[in-house]
């Protein structure tokens, strides 16, 4: 029996150091491919790097956000300093902790929260904790355990291993790989945090990223932090306004677009946050979307000018 | 309780550590720690639905040991029915009552009738497929006086519930596990060495193979109007990898887990990917099922006695009740029957106990007939298992038909993902190589300290890293 279990426990002590070191090592590679996909360094830097109480709009929301907002744009139209606070698959709940740690830096007078279907009907995922939270200076250890379940931070904190093996179906199965570095070859981190996409998906596989029927309804999670984020604006002063980009017309093959919007609108009608959907007012032409859900930069300069011009329209 | 989750990983060294610990020298107690786990296990999932197991235990506990004191022949098949309705009664009411309303429904309609439906809102309780069975063949074998029956409640109970399989199996036999709860359990490093490495190889299997085949197979299946038919092809391979892995792995890991408590339990699967026919492709496959069938169902309905018509009669109730035991759908029926079309030619030419032996009897890999042999049977299966993945009887007809009338190629190779068919190429490699061994890692029992090591975790390190975010239940839970 002893010889059994002081087997068991060395294995398991060898098995642990093992993957603790080989995922280590794997993450910090990982680290270097997201970021020269997403460029979450260079995002958080270039904010820590602006004086104190200097910007006066920030962007916050998923990929549809930092590839599609561009703070130069709203800047000349609204004459503000604008910086682009979105990152990947980021939710309403990580864009409340990332709100959160802005605000002990800048002042915004308008905060821009991007909603897509996609993040607002899901919980949160290691994505979350991987892209947004990794590079803010405070909050991060708290910010994870809010809004990830004690599950989850657990088998992270344990298995550096299966941090470095988040989508692993994707990375196994070689799709819609993440980090995707054939986009990285199309992507090019501007400035204010915006990273502009070019030409198009060269796999062409827009259709096949889009997720089938799954029956629509808010995450419960999401619905609880966009009460937080609208609460946190009325205290601190700021207008909250949320718009959704347009998506390409083969992303709506599955989506019940109606249905969809039509729940975000009357949430944010009783929140009473301003929300305007350019999928029903601007939508865009095929040529402008890089795939089914992301804009190209020509795309995401029309839009921005779009959305800063009802801004101004509605100040 | 997941076999794979984070609660089990804390559940079994508890358990671990109080059986042979705290509770070593008292069977008994050891067997009240058994079945309280059990229903811990079980409760985990759904508590309400413990009712229906020690409903069930109660019947054929108290049916058992009246049989036995009963000699007069009437009353005991009135004991026996009871067992029999009170056990299919609730398999039955939970797991078809909606597909026999629906059933009829759809059947009347044909001749102009339209009663409106009366379905309920049914849960399908977790496992009920199998421990029904278990307790089910308890009762049979004592009616058959080929087993005596327990007086000791608490070994009865815990060995309907005992966790390791009560939820997917194998389906045990009172004469094989009854007594092992009897009689004094000793811990044997060797015993439990194999146990672990059971564990480890059925996670892989699961974790790895199926977990990750499902998801192409989910993709295909949902989408198989436009692929091109290599693409359905791969659909229905990966999907026989898929149950094997899952279903096979599951069995792995409850042979294991038992092996742990001191217990043995019947191999379930025999590498039934490697038959060269479709007879010893159901010797090795779900083995625990096939016997029970032919146990209690076939051979007392006269097996392949009788006349060439009540031989196929015999077959086909077989093969088609074993197919709707699967689920309560059509699919599971012609499933069911297509096994029993394709096995009845070699039946009736009494050729279906031609190959008894392994493929490749004392070589390393088998000679051309073989490999033909082999391919064809693994072709005819896996172009069946559409019909059991299929939503319905329409979706496997479209998509068997799609497989013959899509253009030939794929525009690019997305549902061949290299890492996974390497991953799955490296699987049926370690198959074939141990395939006369219980498990991959047994093979490498004896082999040098630092290589067995080395290999069980590289085993962890392969599970961590390729296990999909989402996981997967077992296939076999909703059975």
């Amino acid at each position: 029996m002893n010889r059994f279990i002081q087997k068991v426990l060395y294995i398991s002590i060898i098995t642990l150091i093992t993957q603790f070191i080989v995922g280590n090592v794997l993450h910090e590679k990982r680290n270097k491919l997201v970021e020269e996909v997403y460029f979450p360094v260079k995002r958080w830097k270039e904010f820590y790097a602006h004086p104190k109480k200097s910007v006066g709009m920030i962007f916050l929301g998923s990929s549809h956000c930092y590839r599609s907002l561009v703070p130069s744009v709203f800047d000349s139209v609204l004459n503000v300093n604008s910086f682009n606070l979105g990152s990947s698959s980021q939710s309403i709940s990580t864009s409340y902790y990332v709100l959160r740690e802005a605000l002990k830096f800048q002042s915004p007078k308008t905060v821009v929260l991007e909603i897509f279907q996609g993040t607002i009907t899901n919980g949160n995922t290691y994505i979350d904790v991987m892209h947004n939270f990794s590079q803010m200076q405070s909050n991060v250890k708290y910010a994870m355990l809010q809004t990830v379940s004690l599950n989850e931070a657990l088998s992270l904190a344990a298995f550096p291993l299966k941090r470095v093996a988040i989508n692993k179906d994707q990375i196994l199965l070689n799709k819609k790989v993440l980090p995707d570095t054939t986009r990285a070859q199309y992507s090019i981190y501007y400035d204010k945090g915006y990273v502009a996409t070019f030409s198009k998906n060269i796999f062409q596989f827009a259709e096949q990223e889009i997720e089938p029927n799954a029956p629509f309804s808010i995450n419960d999670l999401q619905l609880e932090y966009l009460h937080k984020i609208n609460q946190l604006c009325l205290d601190n002063q700021i207008k909250l306004i949320a718009v959704t980009q347009p998506l390409h017309p083969a992303y709506w093959k599955n989506h019940p677009e109606k249905e969809i919007y039509d729940e975000i609108s009357n949430t944010l009608n009783e929140l009473s946050i301003p929300y305007y959907n350019l999928n029903h007012t601007h939508p865009l032409p095929a040529e402008f979307f890089y795939d089914a859900g992301h804009i190209l930069h020509q795309g995401a300069i029309l839009f921005s000018r779009d959305v800063a011009n009802l801004l101004e329209q509605n100040q | 309780m997941l076999f794979n989750s984070f609660e089990f990983a804390l559940f079994l060294p508890i358990v671990f550590f109080l059986y042979w610990f705290v509770l070593k020298n008292n069977t008994k107690n050891q067997n009240l720690l058994l079945l309280i786990s059990s229903y811990v296990f079980y409760g985990w999932w759904d508590w309400r639905f413990l009712s229906l197991i020690a409903f069930s235990s109660v019947v054929d506990y108290t049916v058992g040991l009246k049989l036995h004191k009963t000699p007069q022949k009437k009353k005991r098949k009135v004991l026996l029915l009871v067992s029999i309705i009170t056990n299919l009664g609730l398999l039955g009411f939970f797991k078809y009552y909606n597909f026999f309303v629906e059933s009829f429904v759809d059947g009347v309609s044909l001749f102009g009738f339209h009663p409106s439906p009366n379905t309920l809102n049914i849960i399908l309780p977790v496992g009920i497929s199998f421990y029904t069975f278990q307790t089910l063949s308890y009762t049979i074998d004592i009616y058959n006086r080929n087993l005596k029956p327990t007086k000791d409640a608490l070994s009865f109970f815990a060995f309907v519930s005992f966790f390791p399989q009560l939820v997917a199996g194998p389906i045990e036999r009172a004469s094989n596990l009854l007594p092992q709860f009897v009689k004094k359990r000793r811990f044997t490093y060797e015993h439990a060495a194999n146990g672990m490495r059971l564990i480890l190889w059925g996670l892989f299997k699961k974790m790895v193979i199926a977990d990750n085949a499902a998801i192409l197979v989910n993709e295909i299946f949902a989408d198989y109007e436009t692929q091109s038919t290599l693409v359905l092809f791969a659909g229905a391979f990966y999907f026989a990898l898929q149950i094997y892995g899952d279903f096979s792995g599951y069995s792995d890991i409850a042979r294991g887990t038992a092996k742990l408590f001191g217990f043995e339990l019947m191999i379930n699967f025999r590498v039934p990917y490697f038959s060269r026919d479709i007879a010893e492709f159901w010797r090795r496959w779900h083995i625990s099922l096939s016997t029970w069938f032919r146990d209690y169902l076939y051979i007392p309905l006269g097996g392949s006695r009788g006349t060439k018509w009540m031989v196929i009669r015999n077959t086909m109730i077989i093969f088609v009740v074993s197919g709707f035991w699967h689920g309560a759908n059509w699919t599971f029926i012609v499933w069911g029957a297509l096994n029993g079309l394709y096995f009845l030619p070699l039946l009736l030419t009494k050729r279906n106990r031609h190959n008894l032996d392994t493929v490749a009897q004392n070589r390393w890999l088998p000679n051309l007939k073989e490999i033909m042999q082999m391919s064809i049977t693994f072709f005819v299966t896996c172009l069946v298992w559409v019909f059991f993945r299929a939503e319905n009887i329409d979706h496997a007809i479209r998509y068997l038909g799609k497989m013959t009338t899509n253009q030939l190629m794929p525009d690019n190779f997305y549902f061949f993902p290299p890492s996974l068919i390497l991953l799955i190429g490296l699987f049926i490699l370690l198959e074939w190589f141990i395939f006369r061994h219980d498990n991959a890692l047994e093979r490498i029992k004896t082999a040098p300290i630092a290589i067995r090591h080395f290999a069980y975790i590289a085993f962890v390190l392969i599970i961590l890293f390729f296990t999909p975010s989402v996981a997967q239940d077992f296939i076999y839970f909703q059975f």
